[in-house]
């Protein structure tokens, strides 16, 4: 009951995105079409549960009997970077066809904020590994989500009528906007 | 200040640990690939990664053409690079350059409005990407639905929406830059080579029966083209031509005149014009007729020779 409440927290209520504005950059830039946005969550769900875990473990291990604690988020991004670096390569060694569908996106995602904001919030929030893993697996899920929707209204909005001053960029702020305040009715659905 | 220092050899020490583990990994998962692909990347490609040749990015493409190379098939091209970099390439990799075939798009598509059937009369809708999110305007989901996001899209005035709502491609104005072929939501545009002189003007892959009762110049799919002409070829019900000058007997075989040989009709004229449309029934009877007489004459003489293999034993025996 526990993880499904963090599943639908990080899903719904503390959607990354849209309740948390992280990771916005990719939020812009590649949802243009739903098969890159498609592709850049599948990546997303990836490299956040990977680096969610290993920081998690880092953490715990090695800087908290340290008392590093105020080193995390350098450590973090260190090992976010290097992590993804390795996973890439592994990747094209083991697997071709995943490195195919996942390959442009994976430097991509080295240094997103919503991947280091995962890792940084599931130490701040005091999870136990597995909701650790929940939290960072929702947190992805609803990563890709927003991104889903936010590019299929883009597919929409390319071939609608707007107006020329609103065109592009504009429109799709305003559209980022409306969306994120459609996500703040989720706020009361869990109690706490 | 030993807390300083723990800060620092901690850090120090993850850093040194991933440069390690990073540098050792990379051996061990090191992918054999090609040099020459990295050399092609690096010093020959635009390298600004535009996509517009097909590939993610100027490393695909590198790949792509070394793998080209090795199995001798054409190289892809480099839209932003042009025929320099197609020089290039050719002259790195030890080919012949055969300069790139230039290109023209068409639109595959001979349903006007008084032969293709109408779905659905799509009401203050002036475009087909819209059109398509409704299913389109015609039975057809594979034809042109005549809008004209195309001619919108098009920079150089190529393409005009003809008479019963198809749009056709100027072959003299069409510099092949792809635009259409992105815009239109049908798939129905193809940049086919501009020496090519035989159409195959149908984009539809629906069942036979589904396109019969589309369109009355749809392709069912039948083959009879391809027996006349080894260069056609069906795939998901739909006849494609891989040649550059078509048998006219293939054009004349075909159940519903979806085939358009150029040099006799200009595509144009093929799709709109109801003369040249009964210049080719004329032509088309002519042929079948001659046909006919041709298999009427081989069917008497083979007659004749059962005869007269009859009579001869008939004789024989007697002897």
């Amino acid at each position: 009951m526990e993880y499904l409440l963090i599943a639908i927290n990080s899903v719904f209520i503390g959607n990354l995105i849209l309740a948390k504005f992280l990771g916005i950059c990719p939020f812009l830039g590649v949802s243009k079409k739903v098969s890159t946005a498609l592709g850049m969550s599948m990546a997303v769900m990836f490299v956040m549960t990977l680096a969610a875990t290993v920081t998690w473990i880092l953490f715990h291990f090695l800087l908290e009997p340290l008392n590093l604690q105020y080193l995390r988020t350098i450590v973090f991004i260190l090992v976010i970077a290097s992590l993804v670096q390795l996973t890439e390569m592994a990747i094209q060694k083991i697997s071709p066809a995943l490195y195919e569908a996942l390959g442009i996106y994976l430097p991509l995602i080295t240094t997103n904020c919503a991947i280091l904001g995962v890792a940084i919030n599931s130490i701040e929030k005091e999870y136990n590994f597995l909701g650790m893993l929940v939290y960072a697996f929702f947190g992805a899920v609803g990563f890709g989500l927003a991104l889903l929707l936010f590019s299929g209204i883009r597919e929409r909005l390319d071939i609608s009528s707007v107006p020329k001053s609103f065109r592009g960029a504009a429109s799709s702020l305003i559209v980022a906007g409306i969306l994120s305040l459609a996500f703040m009715g989720f706020a009361g659905l869990v109690p706490g | 200040m030993n807390e300083i220092i723990i800060a620092v050899v901690v850090l120090a020490g993850i850093g040194l640990v991933a440069g390690i583990l990073l540098s050792y990994f990379s051996k061990v998962f090191h992918v054999e690939q090609d040099p020459r692909i990295e050399e092609i990347n690096e010093n020959i490609l635009p390298g600004a990664n535009c996509g517009a040749c097909g590939y993610a990015g100027c490393i695909d493409f590198a790949r792509a053409v070394i793998e080209a190379a090795q199995s001798g098939e054409k190289l892809p091209e480099c839209p932003p690079g042009g025929p320099d970099v197609a020089q290039e390439l050719a002259s790195f990799l030890g080919l012949e350059h055969e300069g790139s075939e230039r290109k023209t798009a068409l639109v595959k598509c001979a349903g006007t409005s008084d032969r293709a059937t109408e779905r659905a009369y799509i009401r203050s809708v002036h475009d087909c990407r819209t059109a398509a999110l409704f299913g389109g305007n015609k039975e057809c989901q594979y034809g042109c639905m005549g809008y004209g996001d195309c001619v919108k899209a098009c920079p150089y005035d190529a393409i005009h929406i003809y008479q019963g709502n198809i749009a056709i491609v100027d072959p003299e104005k069409c510099t092949a830059c792809g635009i259409c072929v992105d815009v239109c939501p049908n798939d129905v545009i193809e940049l086919v080579p501009a020496n090519r002189q035989t159409h195959v003007l149908c984009n539809s892959q629906a069942p036979t029966k589904a396109t019969r009762s589309a369109c009355s110049v749809g392709c069912i799919g039948c083959k009879l083209c391809q027996r006349k002409d080894k260069d056609f070829s069906i795939e998901n019900n739909l006849a494609i031509y891989n040649g550059n000058k078509g048998k006219e007997e293939a054009a004349y075989a075909c159940p519903n005149d979806v085939i358009v040989n150029t040099w006799q009709f200009p595509v144009v004229a093929f799709v709109e014009s109801t003369t040249a449309r009964e210049k080719f029934a004329a032509r088309k009877a002519e042929y079948k007729a001659q046909e006919k007489a041709k298999r009427k004459k081989a069917a008497a003489a083979r007659k004749a020779k059962k005869a007269a293999a009859a009579k001869k034993k008939k004789e024989d025996k007697s002897e």
